[in-house]
């Protein structure tokens, strides 16, 4: 569960203010899509709850912990183990193998030569249709390629938040298609909480819930109709 | 983080082949140059220290400065009229009472041998050819033990000196320019009697021209004879059990005797003077090749932090710390240094041996370079040390790029 309890964030001195108190409550496990118009801080609300920034006032309780109370490794740790994160762009480090890429969180605990998540990781690869590449340079895939290597490293570490900022944003509809069903998969076969943020239509109506920015505010919440969610 | 530092050195293959190089380079230029010097040095320390005396009793010859007198005799006068300037002809010219010293030497523990000897000007003549020189009356068996004479010895028998009936061991120039060979005779002649021959028993080559071209070794009791000062020493040449005592021994002995009783880097200080003054270059060198090296790691690292700013922002995003960061950055850093630094310990030695193989004319021992283990530690470290130091900023200013900034910006 992701509480949001009236966040605020502003910059610069005088400080604007991004986000007037917003808050929310987000089940376990759901598909969350977050929409509104360019500026109206999607990416700052995304980057805060994902631990990368902190709120001016207010506070965001993931798991029922605290962030901010964590000491700097502490932090570390509970990003690395908890959170993954996938960008517009891809962000891939271009002297690693796409297999290399996604086991680099495991890393951080000397897990990359665990057989077990070495197994992982290569049946994301495979799910995502990835396998034969999985030693290729990253830099030799495609768009559509590396944004879903991004995918599988941000699930790798099996984390159980999930967020994507316009993560089809740079992709064609087929390929933006493919993620997007990646990102449902995650949510409804593994169970994590998935936070999209979107500009598509469509992509947003497939989410659990809605919730759409309007100038730092929330303008509106909608959930998706019991009967026609998946049980949960 | 030595996984990624090692992929990103590999990726840039030839950037990493160049600083390399760099460092090697640096590091071996430095390693060969200390130890031609250092070995240079050794090799005249050597020669200073074993081939003479560690100490030297001597008269005191050196110039009397007439103010220095007026001040000691007269210091009431207003003003000193001089009949006769002093000068530094002294009246004694040899040690007053050597016997005395004898007596003395015989009892200090810290003497391993001691060894008297009258110096003379002397003409040395064969046929018409006249060449001047020094004859040294020396009692072969303690000079034996008090300099490495007979290591230069290149033919005959030194030893045989000590038979006695006017023998003789010269200086190979002086045989040259003489004509003469070992078994001939000489003529040695004094300032003051006549010449008398004498049968040359051995010959030596010290290297250097100018001692080789005058030097001669008599029975001290022939060049007493000869020159006409029975009894007389000019010197006595003290070797100690312990060189590093050689300072204090000599400080002692000064203090209660007219004679001049100096230690061996006393007696060679302008040589050790110069020494420093090669330190000196040395030291400024090696700085100004390390910075160079150091530079080229710097702006190499500085360059990469800020083309891997994106980098950064995701591997901190993936859980990986601030001083994860700075290891990546430093790791890179101190790989430079050490394989360039191991590589330039190989290439130095190389240089080390080329040197080796020359052969500087005049020059008795084969080689004067150094190959001691200090000089490629030194290297070593040196090298290590300034890719570490240079390698610190970059991997600190990594360290402190904030990611939210990095992957907002989204570049
Ligand atoms: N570091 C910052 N300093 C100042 N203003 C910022 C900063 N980051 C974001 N903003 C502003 O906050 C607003 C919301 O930005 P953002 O969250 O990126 O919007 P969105 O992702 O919805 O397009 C924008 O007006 C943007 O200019
Ligand atoms: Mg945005």
């Amino acid at each position: 569960m992701i509480e949001i309890r009236g966040v605020t964030k502003s910059f610069g001195q005088p400080p604007t203010t991004v986000l007037h108190g917003i808050d929310a409550v987000i089940p376990e496990g759901s598909f969350v899509a977050i929409t509104g118009r360019s500026g109206s801080g999607k990416s700052t609300l995304l980057y805060i709850l994902s631990t990368l920034d902190q709120a001016t006032s207010g506070s965001v309780l993931l798991g029922g912990r605290d962030p901010e109370k964590l000491t700097d490794s502490e932090l570390h740790d509970f990003r690395n183990q908890n959170i993954g994160f996938v960008f517009q762009f891809h962000f891939l480090l271009p002297e690693l193998t796409a297999l290399e890429n996604v086991l680099m969180p495991a890393r951080k605990h000397r897990q990359h030569l665990n057989s077990q998540r070495r197994a992982y990781a290569m049946s994301l690869l495979e799910r995502f249709d990835l396998k034969s590449k999985a030693d290729q340079i990253s830099t030799s895939l495609s768009g559509g390629e590396q944004q879903r290597v991004a995918i599988a490293r941000a699930l790798v570490m099996q984390p159980q938040y999930l967020f994507a900022d316009e993560p089809t944003g740079n992709l064609d509809s087929i390929n933006g298609e493919i993620v997007m069903r990646i990102l449902e998969e995650a949510s409804r076969e593994r169970g994590a909480t998935v936070l999209y943020v979107t500009h598509d239509r469509d992509f947003a109506g497939r989410a659990d819930l809605q919730i759409q920015l309007k100038d730092g505010r929330i303008d509106q919440i909608s959930r998706r109709s019991i009967d026609t969610a998946p049980a949960p | 983080m030595f996984f990624l530092a090692f992929r990103h050195l590999v990726s840039r293959r030839q950037q990493t082949l160049f600083t390399l190089l760099g460092v090697a380079l640096g590091t071996s230029v430095l390693i060969a140059f200390t130890s031609v010097m250092t070995g240079f040095q050794d090799f005249l320390i050597d020669q200073l220290v074993n081939n003479d005396a560690h100490v030297r009793i001597q008269v005191d010859d050196r110039p009397v400065d007439p103010t220095v007198l007026k001040q000691a005799l007269w210091s009431s006068m207003g003003q000193v009229v001089w009949v006769n300037r002093p000068t530094s002809a002294l009246t004694v010219n040899s040690i007053r009472n050597p016997l005395g010293w004898f007596e003395v030497l015989n009892q200090d523990s810290r003497v391993y041998a001691y060894a008297p000897q009258l110096s003379a000007q002397v003409l040395y003549s064969k046929g018409g050819i006249h060449q001047g020189g020094r004859l040294t009356g020396i009692k072969p068996e303690l000079q034996v033990k008090v300099t490495n004479i007979l290591s230069y010895v290149t033919q005959g028998d030194f030893r045989a000196l000590a038979h006695g009936g006017r023998r003789i061991v010269i200086g190979e120039g002086l045989a040259q320019r003489l004509g003469v060979v070992l078994g001939d005779n000489v003529l040695v002649g004094t300032g003051t009697g006549s010449s008398v021959p004498m049968k040359i028993a051995a010959l030596v080559k010290t290297g250097v021209r100018t001692i080789d071209d005058g030097m001669g070794f008599s029975l001290l009791n022939d060049v007493q004879q000869i020159a006409g000062r029975p009894g007389q020493v000019t010197d006595i040449a003290i070797k100690l059990f312990d060189v590093t005592q050689a300072q204090d021994f000599a400080h002692q002995y000064a203090a209660l005797s007219a004679e001049r009783v100096a230690s061996w880097d006393e007696l060679n200080a302008n040589i050790l003077s110069v020494f420093g003054m090669q330190n000196l270059i040395r030291g400024f060198i090696s700085v100004a090749i390390m910075l160079v090296a150091s530079f080229g790691i710097y702006n190499i690292l500085n360059i990469l932090v800020n083309q891997k700013r994106k980098e950064i922002g995701i591997l901190r995003s993936m859980g990986f710390t601030a001083a994860d960061v700075q290891r990546l950055f430093l790791i890179q850093g101190t790989v430079l240094g050490g394989l360039g630094g191991l590589l330039g310990l190989f290439l130095g030695y190389l240089m080390g041996f080329l040197f080796s193989l020359i052969r500087v004319e005049g020059m008795v021992t084969a080689s004067m370079v150094s190959f001691s283990a200090w000089i490629y530690l030194m290297g070593f470290v040196v090298a290590f040390g300034s890719a570490l130091f240079s390698s610190y900023f970059p991997a600190r200013a990594a360290a402190r790029f904030r990611p939210i900034e990095i992957i907002r910006s989204g570049e």
